[in-house]
């Protein structure tokens, strides 16, 4: 019955309750133990104690790292609430915009959090919005501007926004639907470049883990600064304009691989869904996932922000393929299988992680 | 759960005065109660968790029009029950009546209140120093599991299925983890406070 090492005490169910005062029985039981083994008394209780006050820290650690993660959601929404009315997500989201007389605008883009603009100090941005992976967000700004906010994005508001002129900041990517006032310019800034609205819908990405950065516009017009470049580009209705961060050896080993250039630069048109055709640069906002010869590793990063998982690739596995495809509510496991279709691999899911094999 | 007096106070406070101490006060009260409620039914970590700060900011952001909750222990209940079962959203009006098989099936979860019989006061915080010290560097998942181990006393099979791991690995995980807290602390530390408080254990019980 006495069990004489760690090990064997801390497996046995009854000397965990023992030690927590669970269950009346097993404290009996345990307390008889200590007393009829003398010799190992000291072993046990040692052991207790050390039970005892490791569990009594943890709910410490515990409670401080779920009170700070709670005190800060509840700091980013009051600054929310006082400069925007947050609205909750609909069905509809799409409809309703389209039914709104205001210019569209959609936006994917990565800036810098401290991001300076035309030589002044940096702005500060006191109010944000933050998604996580998996979580999109719909916002009314104070102007009347709808933006939808995708996952793992982080949009600022500029101070004094609306008063003569409306500048935000973006990290990640967003629908603008923007309320038209022409003597108050609407400016997204990001990292590569800014976009004016002019009375216009396009569609910029841009994410700063990403090497790509794009804006596509869907109506109207807009126009782009190229910070590095120092140019200015106007787009026209269903045109995008791709920019790529040159990070030698990254994307160009996959494109020697497939022998086709994944991904062209410049002014090129927008892409079309030969299923539905929708536009694939704004599918995010109607819940549809979508590809369009796209590369492994960009449909990889795409699943990790749209499911809030994490994968990982392993070096075997050849990226050879280009993907396209659409998937609208459906999970990621349904997604993988539709993907090991077009090139067989296997994966393995524990937790938020999962690991694709040849 | 400790008894209801205090918390109902807190509530009013909470509602009446929006008092962010009275809050988190409220917030202490509960973590384990719910951590250990949502574990048991089977959700994952990450779910529980999540689900116990969102319904947490919902009081928070609705602190003005929760005065008419007479029974917070019974809303609370309620409210994080329905949450993690059908996802956020929660319904405007909630029954306060508690769910009687809810009631039954959870109402044993007491926390632990040890520290009173637990060495003297001293000994028992200069120990507690050294084991939390070696906590701090416990990496998340290990941590968490310890924590669903030694304060919430889930059965190892339940702390598997938590975190989608085998229970293999999970009482792994577990003497591993204290092995590395026993040899980090200085044997003669523990042993002498031990023998003192072994002592009067037995004297008492």
């Amino acid at each position: 019955m006495l069990h004489q090492n760690d090990e064997e005490l801390l497996a046995d169910e009854s000397f965990i309750n023992y030690c927590l005062e669970r269950n009346e029985a097993d404290m009996h039981a345990w307390m008889q133990i200590v007393r009829d083994n003398p010799e190992t008394a000291a072993r046990i209780e040692e052991l207790r104690t050390l039970v005892i006050l490791a569990g009594k820290g943890l709910q410490n650690i515990e409670l401080k790292n779920q009170m700070a993660k709670l005190g800060r959601r509840i700091e980013l929404a009051e600054e929310a609430v006082a400069s925007a009315k947050p609205v909750s997500i609909t069905r509809s989201v799409n409809r309703k915009l389209i039914a709104a007389a205001a210019c569209f605008l959609l936006i994917a883009a990565t800036t810098t959090y401290y991001f300076v603009r035309s030589g002044k100090s940096p702005a500060s941005y006191r109010s944000s919005y933050i998604t996580q992976p998996a979580e999109k967000k719909s916002l009314v700004l104070s102007d009347g501007t709808k933006v939808i906010l995708n996952a793992d994005s982080k949009l600022s508001i500029a101070p004094g926004f609306g008063q003569e002129e409306r500048r935000v900041q973006l990290d990640g990517e967003a629908f603008f639907d923007v309320a038209h006032n022409a003597s108050k310019p609407f400016v997204v800034h990001t990292a590569r470049m800014d976009v004016k609205v002019l009375g216009t819908a396009f569609n910029v990405k841009a994410y700063a883990t990403d090497d790509l950065f794009e804006t596509a516009l869907i109506r109207g017009s807009v126009e782009l600064s190229l910070k590095k470049e120092k140019k200015t580009v106007m787009l026209r209705p269903n045109e995008k304009y791709v920019l790529r961060e040159i990070r030698p050896g990254v994307a160009l080993a996959e494109e020697s691989i497939t022998g086709r250039k994944t991904h062209s630069e410049g002014l090129l048109p927008v892409k079309i869904d030969k299923v539905d055709t929708s536009i694939v640069e704004v599918s995010w906002t109607e819940n549809k996932i979508a590809f369009a010869d796209e590369p492994f590793a960009q449909v990889v990063k795409k699943l990790e922000r749209w499911y809030g998982v994490s994968i990982i690739v392993d070096d075997d596995v050849l990226p050879g393929n280009l993907y396209t495809g659409s998937f609208r509510n459906e999970s990621i496991e349904d997604v993988l299988s539709a993907l090991q279709f077009s090139r067989p691999f296997t994966y393995k899911k524990e937790n938020d992680v999962i690991r694709i094999s040849k | 759960m400790r008894n209801d007096v205090p918390i109902n106070y807190c509530w009013q406070d909470f509602v009446r005065n929006e008092s962010r101490d009275a809050y988190y006060e409220l917030y202490r009260h509960y973590y384990a109660y719910l951590s250990y409620i949502g574990l048991k039914k089977g959700f994952s970590t990450e779910v529980v968790k999540d689900t116990i700060n969102d319904v947490f900011l919902y009081l928070w952001e609705k602190r003005r029009s929760l005065q008419h909750i007479h029974h917070p222990h019974n809303y609370l209940l309620t409210f994080f029950h329905r949450s993690i079962i059908n996802g956020m959203r929660p319904a405007s009006v909630l029954p306060e009546d508690i769910n009687e098989a809810l009631q039954g099936e959870y109402g044993a979860f007491a926390e632990p209140s040890f520290e009173q019989n637990l060495l003297d006061k001293e000994s028992r915080e200069r120990l507690a120093a050294l084991v939390n010290r070696h906590l701090n560097y416990l990496p998340r998942q290990q941590r968490e599991i310890m924590y669903q181990k030694f304060y919430l006393g889930l059965s190892y099979a339940e702390i598997a299925s938590a975190n989608r791991l085998s229970v293999n690995t999970v009482y792994n995980t577990v003497y591993a983890a204290m092995q590395k807290l026993r040899t980090s602390i200085p044997a003669s530390a523990v042993a002498s406070l031990i023998s003192l408080f072994a002592i009067l254990h037995l004297f008492f019980s």
